[in-house]
């Protein structure tokens, strides 16, 4: 007899349960991470490509990357469980969110005039959704892959 | 005919080692400290078992550093992935078929 041949199968199923159920937890605080980072990503160009002149005044991309980056890092280097999705795609959907915030600035600095009249709303809108897109993608990636399990 | 729970896993199927191997089996690292917490041994317990399971073959080490501080990330290895997936589908076959059929095996 082995020092555990009461451990039954049962148990151990509910033991695996439990287990695994810490590690989906752990994935879905980064899902929440990316959700939050999309809201402040799409609140930031709104304003900026849509807002009043003094709002705009006020934003600026280096620090808003700043901030992203930042707390990017501190989620890597914080979190001590990586769910198998979120470590395969935090730091592809990090880089491209980083190009797609690049890209935007980039059309808010050359193409995007002072003063835009409505015709500039639809593109602005675009350019928005396609700046935080990869965050949103993340956080459904990682969501859905926590649900299936 | 045999009874199911002969080919359970004998270095998973133990109360510590399956908590270890289910953690590392839904994630892709864990660190030390953290599976330590979550199944609440003591840092020799898990030491020890881990040992167990890194001799197996199933569990690979990698200690290095965040800022200053030393930590240890575990994962599974390929080869512990594919026990730990054998493991399940023993215990499903076991929870999930008919007493009757199981009590037929001789022991």
């Amino acid at each position: 007899m082995t020092d555990h041949a009461d451990f039954s199968a049962e148990a151990a199923l509910r033991e695996v349960e439990r287990a695994q159920g810490a590690v989906r937890r752990a994935g879905r605080r980064a899902a929440m991470f990316f959700l939050t980072l999309w809201l402040i990503s799409t609140a930031y160009w709104l304003a900026a490509l849509l807002g009043p002149e003094a709002v705009r005044d006020y934003s600026g991309l280096g620090l808003f990357l700043a901030v992203g980056v930042v707390l990017v890092a501190r989620l890597v280097f914080r979190e001590r469980v990586y769910s198998r999705m979120t470590a395969r795609i935090v730091y592809p959907v990090t880089g491209a969110f980083v190009g797609t915030s690049v890209l935007a600035s980039l059309y808010t600095t050359f193409l995007h005039p002072l003063e835009p009249g409505p015709q500039w709303v639809v593109p602005d809108v675009v350019v928005t959704l396609v700046a935080g897109a990869p965050l949103l993608y993340g956080a459904v990636r990682v969501l859905r892959s926590e649900n299936d399990r | 005919m045999s009874h199911p729970r002969h080919a359970l896993d004998e270095i998973i199927h133990a109360p510590v080692r399956l908590s270890i191997m289910a953690m590392l089996a839904a994630a892709e690292t864990v660190e030390f400290g953290y599976l330590r917490d979550t199944i609440e041994v003591s840092d020799s317990l898990l030491s020890k078992h881990l040992q167990t399971l890194e001799k197996a073959g199933y569990v690979r080490v990698t200690k290095g550093f965040v800022g200053k501080r030393p930590r240890t990330w575990l994962a599974l290895t390929d080869e512990g992935r594919d026990a730990f997936q054998s493991y399940m589908a023993v215990l499903r076959q076991i929870t999930q078929a008919p007493p009757s059929r199981l009590d037929a095996g001789t022991d």
